[in-house]
Parts: C-alpha cells; structure tokens; sequence
C-alpha cells in the first residue's frame, strides 16, 4: 500500500511539472518543427544525457525522440520516473519524458501518461532480495491508471522480474517505448514503403527455435516422464498380483491353479 | 494392506497416471502441424494481401490482440514500440498494429526474412543486425545476447 502511495505521490510531481512546461514554447531543450508548435524533439546529446539507472546515454536519447514523435501525433505527454533505492545503494531518482532525459515533458495539452519505475537493490549480506515493480499514472480523459498499467503488461508481457534480469534495459525500453499505445486513439506512425531487403546486408540474426517445442516442449516433457512413471507402476502392480497368486492360492481352500494342473502333478495323480 | 491390495493400488494408480499422460500427450501433439500464422487465420477476419503480407483486421485492442496471440503462440523475441508490437517467431514475423482513431488492430503477418525488411526501422537491431547507432543497446535478435 505504501508503494502505491510512493508511486502516486511521485507521479502527480511530474504531472505537475509537465503543466506549466506544457505552456513553454521555448524551451532550450526543445525545438519546434515546420508547420508545428508543439514539437517537442529534444535536442540533446549522448554525452550530455550521461547514462541513466538502467539505460546508456545513447540510449535515452534515442527513447526520448521517440516519446516526442509520439507526442507530436497525440499532444500527451510520455516519459518514466525510474527510483533506486536499497541498502547497497543511495536513492536515485531518474527521468525521461518526451521533452528529453532529466528534462520536463512539453506539448502536453490532453495530459500526461508516466510509468512509474521502483528498484530496490540490497548488498550481497542482505537477506532480502532486490525487487521491483511497476505501474502507470496518467491524467489523460477517460483513461484511469490501473486500466493503463493492465493495458502496458498486456502489451509488452514484461513482469516486474524482468526489471531486475539481464535484459532489464530492454525491458524498461520496451515499457517505455509502449506508452502511446495504450491511449484509447493510439495512432501508429505511417509505414514506410517496404523494401525487399534490410539497406546495408542488414538481417535476421540468431535462431528462435521451434514454435511449436517453445509452446508445447515442457507439457510434452512432463507428459513423457508422466508416462515412463505410469508404465512404471503398471507394471510394478502386474508383477505384484502375479506374485500374489500362489500365496493366496497355496492357503487351506486350495483349488485348481497352475501348479496344480500342470503335468508333473497329473503324473503323480497317475502314478 | 496385503501384498495383493498394494498390487492392486499401484496398478489402479498407475492407469491413472498413464491416462493422464495420454491426455497432456495427445493434447500437445494435437497442435502439431499448426503456426502462429495459422492461429491467426482462425481468429481473425482476412482484409487480404499486402506487399505479400497476409493482413487481417479486429476490431479488438491492440493488447488484447497481443495478449491472446502471446499466450497461444509464444514468440522468439518480442518489441513494442509507438509504431506497434512485433513478435518473432521461427518462420513469421507478425506486426500488430492500432487502426487509427480507435478503429481496432490490424495484423500484418509475413515471411521472417521478408518482415525484418518491412518493419526494419522498428525492428532492426532487435531480431538481427542493424548498421544504424545504438545497435549495441538493440540486441541483435535470440541467442546473440547483447
């Protein structure tokens, strides 16, 4: 519950940072673009951005430009507030809105969306294990913040260990990235023409495998184990029975059984 | 218990077993011979070809759309992006993308080779190699790390 309030109470700083920011038209970090006055491209470079949390300048840079084609198209602004805490580590609290990394988000004239980002990291000789989690908080008409967090892990898959894996930069990029489309009027950018093949060589890398082994390998598995197990045991309870039969059988009521009508016993009856 | 209600207690536990296994067998094996494309093309409405993309339309949302396919048919690789969510498989790459004004989703499912092409300013770096920046940060598709 104090996560959620944490979570909430950091979101409405930035959304209300973003509403006076949504009045400036000339920001330094910001240009405007022929035929637009809300065009909020940052301009910035990787080495001024710096590295962030999870993300490297380049990066950042590259996500915020994005946020800002985004923005262009639906005038709602974009961007995380990612928090590091934890004993191993100071707090750290860093931003990226379509306005830049570390700047204020601008052109927000229908609201803000902002994903919420918590890290806790905690030193080796903690018993504790690093954890995270994430959520949405947004101001746009009609579209709450759970309905917009539920919305993002339908789009992107990502659960809150993914945030702490090896491919945690993917994963708060492709959070990140997935913002616009979660509003009710997403828009895609248009496609470009298609072309035959990728400019420059330029092509698929890696084997993904088999779809069908990646859906069905593990029920499959275990459903072979499952078997060996259960012929396992059938046979185990047949031999068990066969074994049991002359035990019952040798017992005072006697009876004819296999022993009894074989030749050896005929012959001595005979004899 | 006698040696013969043991026997007879494994032998019942053991048919169980083997007809549970049966079932989760025969229930996987009956998805041999289907794809991510052929799921597709049961769900959704056909809107024809482009570019030798097969196209299909919903009215669904995108996650919804995204959320049904994923769970049905896991991808390789996966990446969202403002332009849509584009999903690798072993022989398909599928895009799925909002229509505008909240008009529903249209999916775009093409040869694996063919849609790194197509949707190569989304997906380039990610599902392979990628001569523009920050290609170190994209990837470079399953099983290269990064």
């Amino acid at each position: 519950m104090s996560r959620l309030r944490l979570l909430t109470a950091t979101a409405l700083t930035v959304l209300a940072a973003a509403a006076p920011a949504a009045a400036q038209t000339s920001d330094p970090g910001t240009t405007t673009a022929p035929g637009s006055t809300t065009s909020t491209a940052p301009e910035i470079t990787a080495e001024q951005a710096g590295p962030g949390i999870l993300l490297a300048g380049a990066d950042r840079v590259e996500l915020a430009g994005t946020l800002a084609e985004a923005t262009e198209e639906s005038d709602v602004c974009f961007g995380y507030v990612l928090r590091l805490g934890g004993s191993g580590a100071a707090d750290r609290e860093e931003t990226l809105t379509n306005g830049g990394p570390d700047r204020q988000p601008t052109g927000c004239t229908k609201g803000s969306v902002v994903l919420q980002v918590n890290l806790t990291y905690t030193s080796e000789s903690s018993e504790s294990e690093d954890s995270a989690s994430y959520g949405v908080v947004t101001d746009v008409a009609g579209l709450s913040s759970s309905q917009a967090t539920q919305r993002l892990k339908d789009l992107t898959g990502v659960d809150d260990g993914d945030l702490l894996g090896d491919e945690d930069d993917q994963a708060l990029r492709n959070l990140t990235a997935a913002l616009p489309l979660i509003l009710d009027d997403a828009t895609p950018a248009e496609l470009a023409a298609p072309a035959a093949q990728a400019p420059n060589g330029d092509r698929l890398t890696g084997s993904p495998g088999s779809d069908w082994l990646r859906e069905n390998g593990l029920g499959i598995g275990i459903a072979f184990v499952l078997l060996v197990v259960a012929v396992g045991l059938v046979i185990g309870g047949l031999l068990g029975r066969r074994a049991s039969r002359p035990a019952r059988r040798s017992g005072p009521s006697g009876g004819p059984g296999p022993s009894g009508g074989g030749p050896s016993s005929s012959t001595t009856t005979t004899t | 218990m006698s040696l013969r209600g043991k026997s007879t207690a494994t032998l019942v536990a053991g048919a169980g077993l083997l007809l549970f296994a049966l079932v989760l067998l025969v229930g996987g094996l009956s998805s041999c011979g289907s794809s991510p494309r052929s799921w597709v093309k049961d769900h959704y409405t056909s809107a024809g070809k482009r570019d030798g993309a097969d196209v299909y339309r919903t009215r669904d949302r995108v996650e919804k759309v995204t959320k049904d396919l994923t769970s049905a048919w896991k991808p390789a690789d996966r990446i969202t992006d403002p332009g849509g969510v584009f999903l690798r498989y072993s022989d398909e790459l599928i895009a799925i993308r909002p229509i505008a004004n909240g008009g529903g989703t249209e999916l775009s499912v093409d040869d694996a080779d063919r849609g790194y092409a197509s949707f190569y300013p989304y997906v380039g770096g990610w599902f392979g190699s990628y001569s523009g920046r920050a290609e170190g940060f994209r990837g470079g598709g399953p099983g290269s790390g990064k």
